[in-house]
């Protein structure tokens, strides 16, 4: 889960008293979150990632007075567009980033805690719900500094003020700051790049660095915020939000109307969804019985206002509620108002008896015969390289292994075609333990089997002593087969891993199953193991 | 003389001494007096406790490479190959440095003081040979090297060992027993008492009359190690069998799959920050699987398409990863069943429970601590009426078959709703398991308004955990060493 920050003075004033932190601990749990990591100062919460509205203090804050039942109000009102104030959005950006929205903030009291939560608010949202700025990103202005007419589009190349890095172009930005060698991809399209600029020129390289003329102090009353990305329903949301937590700072909003290929709309929408649940629905999905008054009073606590219509419960879903897509989501938050912790267990009546898969419990008898034997289960990675699949074993790589495109280990590169390498990791570790070694692993191996992915069981067992008795290991396979009821034939077999004239293959019914022999002093070696070995490994199924 | 006493394999060793003027090899004793290392052992031990031998032993350092020590030994300490960039270009951008290896690397180089940092670049700062990697290379080379390096290079080897790249353990052999003049007195008494019984003596009778000398029943022993199932099998084996005990079949499911049923079926965006490559292995070859079920695709790809704004590609859907979560064996199973339940409802007599615990894999650096891959269980309950109430009645009873508490907070996992999170008790402090829920209709594609799938998925090694807290880390699970599996076929 994702964590954010908040300031413990900055949170008290909003809820307007000082919880402990147990009491805040039992409110967030109930609520979802977690409280993590408090100092004096701060404390950390982990939010669900679908709750972008609960990054900020000021959102969290709103949760958690409706939750205690604190907040009754639902109103978030958006004031009609300012005369003379609008935003062109261009035709270069629609392949990039074609998704834009913009408020105008006026009447904000900053203080240190408030401006510090709208800054960590607006990072945290875009690297979170926004994907590193891809999905979305957002840009704070002191719009006393601001000229309208504004526009948004892709620009050629040119000099700006960038904030805190001095007059730079565009292209010197993206190359020489790290905001710019990070974003990049997302700005540049072909010699052009996404800007919003107003009468004096560029407020903004997007989605990478505002410019120094319009950055927002603790002074800035009133602000212009623009919001770019890649998905309009995100980038509508993201509006929605910022624009909640400005009016709860006590800010007022107004729409900015935006002209887009000879179209005009207004953003922030602000529109609520409105969604209707039959009330039975509550009782049978929860198990638990609810009358109308107490699902509207749960939903209340939730932030949702509800109504009573018909014998339906009517909800009207907040603008900034991005998490909310139809009734299941409506049904949850019923039953996190009314709290996990009241919900009765009850059994599930059922007359099906339980059953083990047929192939688990051969493997699980196998395993047990093994012990018998005297033979340590092995539980190893199912990764492996080449190196140790292949090279250590004298064997050259062949065209039936599974590889890996993308791992961060440097020591995985593929899927373990058998199992006898790990067993010989295994053996590499035990050196210092006393002799004899007896290793068995009963578990998974991959190859390709004519282009198609073949998931097998193998059986490998391997025994390492201060001298070696090859009857002893022919005893062992020879009772695994008649464990397996199979008829048990071998033949002379050449295979590299196996000093020459030391190697049988297995047939169980006549099918070609496994091989078995005296590993090759080299093999040892490669593993650095220092007693004589030999080992078994057949296919199961 | 009950005291001086001895047993067959001590007045062998006495004997083979005698003749040899009383001083022998380790080597040569075990040829001469014909006993097995461990009776040998037994019998030399036994000799010094009771005054009769004096003992010479070696101290021998064993040196083991870890394979992460073996990588770098053949391509260099992430700081030395960092120094030769470095060599090379200059000076590095902070920026630059992204992977795992540069920032190890340049963690090194700072500590070591061989590079600093000049307006956010790194430059060298010093240029010579990095010690730990000389040595490296010469222990990989021969292990032998060991006790003159550690002379030579102390500091070096100092460092290798705090970073798990090289381990040094201690073995101690008998080198020279000698035989002393309580030894030689002893030798020459021998016993008229039956030291061991055969089974000539007993076809014979020969044993009656006669007295036994008796066992030194104090001996120190090693206890037996039993070959038993391994730690972690026996706690998957305890889960099966909890399941099993609540009516519940297992099933198993690929662990190699397309996206699709990983992540799309299970409702999960296709821009959603779990897809990326730096946390699902994707494969190279094969890169991409036809998705068999068209039909399904194609719907499955409108659904998100409404949901999640976002265009549904199905070579996204097509990519193959391996699974990180065995939520994909449940969700195989909900299309096939709700697949027959919405042509027939009748179909299957409900409840259906499933379960499976199985390997599931998450791209991270590995080491002895962090693993690449580990266990999961997920199970689902499709039936009538089923809510909240029910989900929690099952995993309370599957946790308590383990002896372990759960509590449940609401959490969000694309494909429930409600989503919940497990929380078990250990010790003190309550550990996150894993997640739950009632599976979204977006996922079921039910029909029929009152069927409906609880699901569940959590971690076997953090059961394993609550369960056992003498484990104490997950990395000690995948312990491949046979010292550590004998130890804990006694636990």
């Amino acid at each position: 889960m994702p964590t954010s920050s908040h300031s413990r003075k900055y949170l008290y004033s909003l809820l307007g008293y000082q919880p402990s932190d147990d009491e805040l601990s039992k409110l967030l749990d109930s609520l979802g979150m977690t409280l993590d990591n408090a100092s004096r100062e701060s404390i950390e919460v982990e939010y669900q990632a679908n709750r972008p509205d609960l990054i900020s203090t000021v959102g969290l804050a709103r949760s958690i007075r409706y939750f205690t039942g604190k907040r009754s109000s639902f109103e978030y009102k958006v004031e009609e567009p300012l005369q003379g104030f609008e935003v062109s959005v261009g035709r270069r950006v629609a392949k990039i980033r074609p998704f834009f929205a913009a408020m105008v903030v006026k009447g904000l009291e900053l203080s240190s805690d408030s401006l510090l939560d709208l800054i960590n608010f607006t990072e945290k949202l875009t690297i979170t719900y926004g994907r590193n700025r891809k999905r979305v990103a957002i840009g704070l202005h002191d719009l006393s500094k601001v000229e309208p007419p504004l526009t948004y589009d892709a620009f050629p190349d040119e000099e700006y003020d960038a904030l805190r890095s001095g007059r730079m172009r565009y292209s010197e930005v993206l190359k020489n700051t790290s905001k710019g060698k990070a974003y990049a991809q997302l700005c540049n399209v072909g010699d052009y790049y996404c800007a919003l600029k107003d009468k004096r020129g560029t407020l903004s390289l997007i989605p990478v660095l505002n410019s120094e003329r319009t950055m927002v102090t603790e002074k800035t009353a009133d602000m212009l915020v623009d919001i770019t990305g890649t998905n309009s329903f995100v980038v509508e949301k993201t509006a929605d939000i910022v624009a909640a937590n400005m009016i709860d700072m006590g800010a007022k909003v107004y729409k900015v109307s935006i002209k887009k290929n000879g179209r005009q709309y207004t953003t922030p929408s602000m529109s609520t969804l409105e969604l209707s649940v039959p009330l039975s629905r509550f009782s049978y999905e929860l198990g638990v019985r609810l009358a109308f008054n107490n699902v509207i009073s749960l939903a209340n606590k939730m932030g949702i206002q509800a109504a009573l219509v018909g014998r339906n419960i009517r909800f009207t879903v907040p603008a900034y509620r991005a998490d909310i897509i139809n009734d299941q989501d409506i049904v949850e938050d019923i039953a996190v108002a009314y709290g996990y912790d009241y919900i009765q267990p009850i059994p599930v009546v059922s007359i099906r008896q339980g059953a083990l898969s047929e192939r688990q419990k051969t493997a699980d008898e196998l395993r047990h015969m093994l012990n018998g034997l005297g033979f340590f289960e092995t539980m190893s990675s199912y990764l492996t390289n080449e190196e140790t699949n292949y090279a250590k074993m004298r064997l050259k790589p062949d065209s039936k292994q599974i590889r890996l495109a993308n791992a961060k280990a440097i020591t995985i590169t593929m899927m373990r075609t058998w199992l006898l390498p790990s067993l010989l990791l295994s053996l590499s570790k035990s050196q210092h333990d006393k002799l004899p070694h007896r290793l068995f692993e009963l578990d998974m191996c991959f190859y390709l089997d004519s282009g198609k992915v073949k998931e097998a069981y193998d059986l490998a067992g391997i025994i390492s002593d201060s001298s070696i008795d090859f009857n002893e290991l022919s005893s062992v396979v020879s009772a695994i087969a008649s464990f397996l009821g199979k008829k048990l034939e071998t033949k002379p077999f050449d295979h590299a891993s196996f000093i020459p004239g030391r190697c049988a293959s297995i047939w169980l019914d006549g099918k070609h199953a496994g091989f078995y022999g005296e590993l090759h002093p080299e093999v040892l070696e490669n593993f650095g193991v220092q007693a004589p070995a030999m080992a078994f490994e057949l296919e199961l199924f | 003389m009950v005291d001086n006493l001895l047993h067959k394999h001590e007045v062998n060793v006495l004997k083979a001494l005698i003749s040899a003027n009383g001083r022998l090899s380790y080597e040569e004793l075990l040829k001469k007096s014909g006993l097995s290392k461990d009776s040998l052992n037994w019998a030399i031990n036994s000799l010094k406790e009771k005054g009769a031998v004096k003992v010479k032993e070696s101290k021998q350092e064993i040196v083991q490479i870890s394979e992460e020590g073996m990588a770098y030994a053949k391509q260099g300490l992430p700081e030395e190959r960092l120094m030769q960039r470095l060599e090379s270009s200059g000076s590095l951008a902070l920026g630059e440095l992204k992977t795992k290896e540069d920032q190890l690397g340049l963690q090194w180089l700072k500590a070591k003081g061989l590079a600093k940092l000049e307006n956010g670049r790194l430059v060298l700062a010093k240029r010579e040979p990095i010690q730990a990697g000389e040595a490296l290379r010469q222990l990989a080379k021969n292990a032998g090297a060991f006790s003159e390096l550690k002379q030579s290079m102390p500091d070096a080897i100092k460092e290798l060992v705090s970073r798990h790249l090289v381990s040094v353990s201690e073995r101690r052999e008998i080198e020279i027993v000698e035989l002393t003049e309580q030894g030689k007195a002893m030798a020459s008494q021998g016993s008229a008492e039956i030291v061991q019984l055969t089974s000539s003596m007993l076809k014979e009778g020969s044993w009656r009359g006669k007295t036994f000398a008796p066992y030194n029943l104090s001996a120190k022993v090693e206890p037996a190690s039993p070959a038993r199932e391994h730690l972690l099998r026996r706690i998957i084996n305890r889960i099966r069998l909890a399941y099993l005990g609540m009516g519940f079949e297992e099933v198993e499911g690929p662990i190699v799959e397309p996206a699709f049923w990983v992540f799309d079926y299970l409702f999960v965006p296709q821009d959603h920050p779990a897809r990326d490559v730096q946390d699902t292995f994707f494969v190279e070859s094969p890169s991409h699987a036809e998705l068999e079920e068209k039909e399904l695709a194609n719907h499955i790809g409108r659904v998100h398409e409404r949901s999640w704004h976002l265009k549904w590609q199905e070579e996204i859907a097509s990519q193959v990863v391996l699974r990180p979560h065995t939520t994909s064996v449940s969700g195989r199973f909900i299309y096939r069943i709700m697949h027959d339940l919405n042509k027939n409802p009748n179909a299957y007599s409900l409840p259906i429970k499933l379960f499976t615990i199985g390997r599931v894999f998450r791209n991270e650096n590995i080491d002895y601590k962090h693993l690449a891959d580990f266990y999961q269980t997920d199970g689902i309950i499709i039936g009538k009426d089923l809510t909240l109430s029910e989900l929690f009645d099952t995993l309370i009873k599957l946790y308590k078959a383990l002896g372990i508490e759960v509590k449940f907070k609401p959490s969000y996992f694309p494909f429930v709703e409600p989503g919940v999170e497990v929380d078990a008790k250990l010790g003190d402090e309550w550990l996150e398991m894993g997640g739950a829920g009632v599976i979204r209709r977006e996922v079921t594609g039910s029909r029929h308004k009152n069927i409906r799938v609880l699901a569940w998925g959590l971690g076997i090694e953090r059961i394993a955990l609550a369960e056992n807290k003498s484990i104490g880390s997950i990395a000690h699970l995948y312990n491949p060493s046979l010292g550590w599996l004998r130890k804990y076929s006694l636990g």
